[in-house]
């Protein structure tokens, strides 16, 4: 079972010790291996649902990142192309453009910094 | 000897050659070879003409060096010119604050350049009441939303989504949260403790989710509407 936990932590980017992102992502990982791949790309968001949830996770911490993706996961539906221009930045590859640094409600968003 | 070839062909270089050389390249708009042969024309000649300087900074501003840039313009003898350089140069890397330090500075000719720059400087940090201090700006009432109402009205599942205007959104997690709701407590009732446990779980993260994305809708509707207010004010600078 050590022997496990070990592996696990070490196939950890970053060698993420804190057992509940590891679970977390961990188990988001085995979605995207087992589930996602033979449901195919069907995520309205790049990044997708998935990655979004694993990266805010790992960046923020299971408790911000585990809201962040609840909420994500709430928007991402049949109406979400609706909001294109108002409340997502635009589309790549046919989805929505919708990265973590837009989400963050504890962050201000960046402003026009450095460009021309 | 290595000398002696040196000192030669110093001499032979044709210097107005290197000098249309350089001004070619930066015409074509190849910045960094221009860069270099303008440098070897300051290097080989001590008159320099009196664009080149400016040509360098541009040069360096393209190839985004904007600290070599701002080294640069230090260099200039007219301090106005220079400062309203250098404003520029933070203006476009960004840097704002340190920009209105150098523009407030400048006399004329370059006041009313400086005064656009600091306005539109305002203006990319969405702070319109101080940009309209110095650029005229286009008549709009923004109407922003409050994140705490945002935050209350999300209380009610879906209801911060709606606040913004989200409509599907906010219907989306309702039946989400509702259905997780709903789930919860049809384990309850039949004592499923484990499958109920899960569900409950499920629930409040939803539920939280859902006033999390509240505040963040309010927030991505107050950025769009600075956004699109920038955006009129660009067009009318640039006209």
């Amino acid at each position: 079972m050590n022997l496990l936990f070990i592996i696990v932590v070490l196939a950890q980017p970053n060698h993420e010790t804190n057992p509940v992102t590891i679970v977390l992502s961990t188990s988001l990982s085995l979605y995207q291996e087992i589930i996602s791949s033979s449901q195919g790309d069907v995520c309205n968001f790049s990044p997708s649902c998935s990655n979004f949830a694993k990266e805010a996770i790992s960046r923020y911490g299971p408790l911000w990142g585990s809201l962040m993706a609840a909420d994500r996961l709430m928007r991402c539906n049949p109406w979400s192309y609706q909001h294109l221009g108002t409340y997502y930045p635009g589309i790549r590859d046919g989805k929505i453009v919708d990265p973590i640094e837009n989400n963050l409600i504890f962050r201000n968003r960046k402003t026009h910094k450095g460009q021309k | 000897m290595a000398l002696v070839f040196l000192f030669l062909s110093a001499q032979t270089i044709p210097l107005e050659g290197v000098l249309q050389f350089a001004d070619y390249l930066y015409g074509q708009q190849d910045y960094a070879a221009a860069l270099h042969e303008y440098r070897r024309y300051q290097f080989l000649t001590d008159s320099v003409r009196e664009d080149i300087p400016e040509r360098i900074i541009t040069c360096l501003i393209e190839l985004k060096k904007f600290d070599k840039a701002i080294q640069e313009s230090s260099q200039l003898l007219d301090i106005s010119k220079s400062s309203f350089l250098k404003g520029q140069i933070y203006f476009l890397a960004g840097k704002y604050d340190s920009s209105r330090l150098f523009l407030s500075t400048v006399g004329t000719p370059y006041k009313t350049d400086a005064k656009k720059f600091i306005g539109l400087g305002y203006a990319l940090e969405f702070k319109f009441q101080e940009a309209g201090k110095y650029i005229e700006l286009p008549d709009a009432e923004l109407h922003y939303k409050k994140p705490l109402l945002g935050a209350l009205c999300a209380l009610f599942p879906g209801g911060g989504h709606l606040y913004c205007g989200r409509t599907g959104d906010a219907i989306f997690s309702f039946l989400v949260i509702s259905t997780m709701g709903l789930l919860s407590y049809y384990y309850y009732d039949h004592e499923e403790d484990v499958k109920f446990g899960i569900s409950l779980g499920a629930t409040i993260l939803f539920y939280a989710g859902n006033i999390y994305g509240g505040i963040n809708a309010v927030r991505n509707y107050n950025y769009y509407q600075n956004e699109r207010h920038l955006q009129t004010i660009l067009k009318s600078a640039e006209e």
